[in-house]
């Protein structure tokens, strides 16, 4: 009984492995088994029709694959990767130019803050103990450290986007410096 | 005030007010120091760690270091400028030509989209759109200054935008409208807005105020609140960490709540939001509301429970800053034919008169002791009395003028209560 010897080399020796399919008829030796086959007319004749079979399919995939190229079905340029090629597009422009405003300078700044009085202005941010319990913190500070300088908290009137004319009248009078906030 | 002055702020909106706000909106450099975020519902223990612990984020120098230098230090020569700024950097009318994918791209680069695919603004599109108005292109529509900048929204730019949400010219009008209220709510809380529109323009570009009518199923509702917030993107120039700080930001910026009234189906004697604001009922009106708040009943009304009793209890919840409820013709019936509300004003009224909260619960919305505190404590009414009450004193946070009911959507007995205050409205054919 005759056996397949699968570590035997499978060197192709047939006209077949070329083209796909038999050009000759005669004995071969078969591709898988090793062993020898007959080739017909009717083997030589199914061999063509097969091949010609495959490139006609080959040829309707790569043509449906073209056409949905085209369509935008595969995969679009810019999942490729930036600078994809494409057709050059002209599109307004959305942003609006912001101007600056005119610049001014700040006030000189103190030599010391000995015998001074600063203000500390709390504008309500986050409610009436935001700020304001921290600069009692700040005047404790001041208390301990630059007891000469007279700490005054304020709250501005009105909501926070409120200008308070009086309060800072009253600044520029009795103060030497002062601190507003806190925003958050 | 002509003395030494440095600005105190919290860390997460401090690089804001030295660099933007500087440039675009105050000119001076102002020295701030920079305290850790938050400030505000700290105990005094964290207040004291603030100022004798903790380092100024600004400078990195600890906190009374940073603050006693910025009223000491010696100018320097930029802080002692004055006159004229720097140019503008310029924005050219059209930008380099490129293609699809790269401007697609870039646009998001810039941050000019909501990040969902736009439509590109050729100049053939938006030569379309501006068939949509008698207005000239170069007609300046607002000049936007919050934030900062002076920024000069033409009609064309208006546009632009229309193009890039999708929009046809037939809605540009609306859209030139809604435009007239950009930016869209900003603020450290999840402040958003609510484009509501009224009239027969409603019925002309077939906008969805039935079934469905705050989700996303209509072309019109979903491409006027879109390009509503991509003008607040690119006109209004809110770009997160630069103009906008919200902590968690609101979902409702992609579509700003745009929906229509659904005038057919209100109950006799119940009249629309544009009239009972002094316009006539054949005026076409948009109105954009600003708020924070969007509460959704869930369930149908239930027999034993009139629907004013639970919408009253979902009320309590809103800050007592304004009220939209936005109901369904089917809960309008039931509270018009089985309730006795003969009129939105009735209702209104009720709801006023019904919706309680505590003091306590009122003044612990930081919104509110924001705006209103300080106006209390300069003995202000009614806030100073409110204020002195006990917390747990039940008050009225609402008047009945505060309290807007739109009808809207069908087939369901259900409802929403949100604290949007409605402005006036702008009419739509004005913009035709």
């Amino acid at each position: 009984m005759r056996t397949t010897d699968f570590r035997r080399p499978r060197t192709p020796v047939s006209p077949c492995t070329k083209r796909g399919y038999c050009v000759k008829r005669g004995r071969i030796e078969d591709t898988f088994t090793g062993g020898p086959r007959r080739v017909t007319d009717r083997h030589i004749s199914e061999g063509k029709e097969n091949v010609k079979n495959k490139r006609i399919l080959t040829g309707i995939t790569l043509t449906i694959a073209a056409a949905l190229a085209f369509a935008g079905l595969a995969p679009l340029p810019a999942q490729q990767g930036k600078g994809a090629s494409g057709p050059l597009i002209t599109v307004l422009n959305p942003a609006i130019e912001s101007k600056m405003v005119d610049r001014i300078p700040l006030s000189p700044r103190l030599d010391t803050l000995e015998g001074k009085t600063i203000y500390l202005v709390d504008i309500s941010w986050g409610g009436p103990e935001a700020a304001y319990s921290v600069f009692e913190e700040i005047q404790s500070w001041f208390a301990q450290n630059i007891p000469s300088a007279k700490i005054v908290i304020k709250r501005k009137a009105g909501m926070y986007t409120q200008d308070d004319p009086a309060l800072w009248k009253e600044i520029a009078k009795n103060g030497n410096a002062a601190l507003v906030g806190i925003s958050g | 005030m002509n003395i030494p002055t440095i600005g105190a702020a919290g860390a997460n909106v401090v690089n804001y007010a030295r660099g933007y706000d500087f440039e675009y909106t105050n000119g001076m450099p102002i020295r701030y120091v920079g305290f850790p975020f938050p400030v505000a519902g700290q105990p005094r223990s964290v207040a004291h760690s603030y100022v004798f612990e903790r380092n100024d984020v600004v400078t990195g120098k600890p906190m009374m270091q940073a603050i006693v230098d910025a009223w000491t230090k010696p100018l320097t020569e930029k802080e002692k400028i004055s006159g004229k700024p720097p140019e503008a950097r310029p924005e050219p009318r059209l930008l380099k030509a490129d293609t699809e994918d790269n401007l697609q791209q870039l646009f998001k680069d810039m941050d000019w989209t909501d990040y969902n695919p736009i439509i590109l603004p050729t100049e053939e599109r938006v030569a379309a759109m501006l068939k949509g108005t008698s207005r000239k292109p170069d007609e300046v529509v607002k000049v936007i200054n919050w934030p900062g900048g002076a920024r000069a929204m033409t009609v064309e730019k208006v546009a632009v935008c229309a193009v890039m949400a999708g929009a046809k010219p037939a809605h540009f009008p609306l859209i030139l409208a809604v435009s007239t209220a950009v930016p869209f709510g900003n603020s450290t809380s999840s402040m958003a807005n609510m484009i509501l529109v009224n009239g027969p323009v409603r019925n002309e570009l077939k906008m969805n105020y039935g079934l469905n009518v705050m989700g996303p199923h209509s072309e019109v509702n979903s491409v006027v609140g879109r390009a509503y917030t991509l003008l607040s993107k690119t006109a209004g120039n809110l770009h997160s960490g630069k103009t906008t700080f919200s902590g968690l930001g609101s979902n409702i910026q992609y579509n700003n709540l745009c929906i229509a009234e659904n005038e057919e189906a209100l109950p006799a004697g119940w009249q629309p939001t544009h009239v009972l604001k002094g316009f006539k009922p054949a005026d076409s009106i948009v109105t954009v509301g600003t708020g924070w708040s969007y509460i959704s009943s869930v369930g149908e009304v239930q027999l034993h429970y009139p629907p004013q009793h639970l919408i009253r209890d979902y009320m309590r919840s809103l800050t007592g800053m304004g009220a939209t409820v936005i109901m369904t013709p089917e809960v309008a019936g039931i509270l018009k034919d089985a309730q006795g509300f003969s009129t939105k004003r009735d209702l209104s009224k009720w709801l006023a008169e019904n919706v309680e909260k505590t003091v306590g619960s009122y003044w612990g919305n930081g919104v509110i002791s924001t705006m209103y505190s300080s106006m209390a404590m300069q003995g202000l009414e009614p806030f100073a009395s409110q204020r002195k009450q006990d917390p747990e004193t039940m008050m009225k946070p609402l008047q009945a003028g505060q309290v807007n009911i739109v009808v809207a959507g069908q087939g369901q007995t259900t409802w929403f209560v949100t604290d949007f205050g409605v402005g006036r409205g702008t009419k739509v054919d004005d913009w035709k």
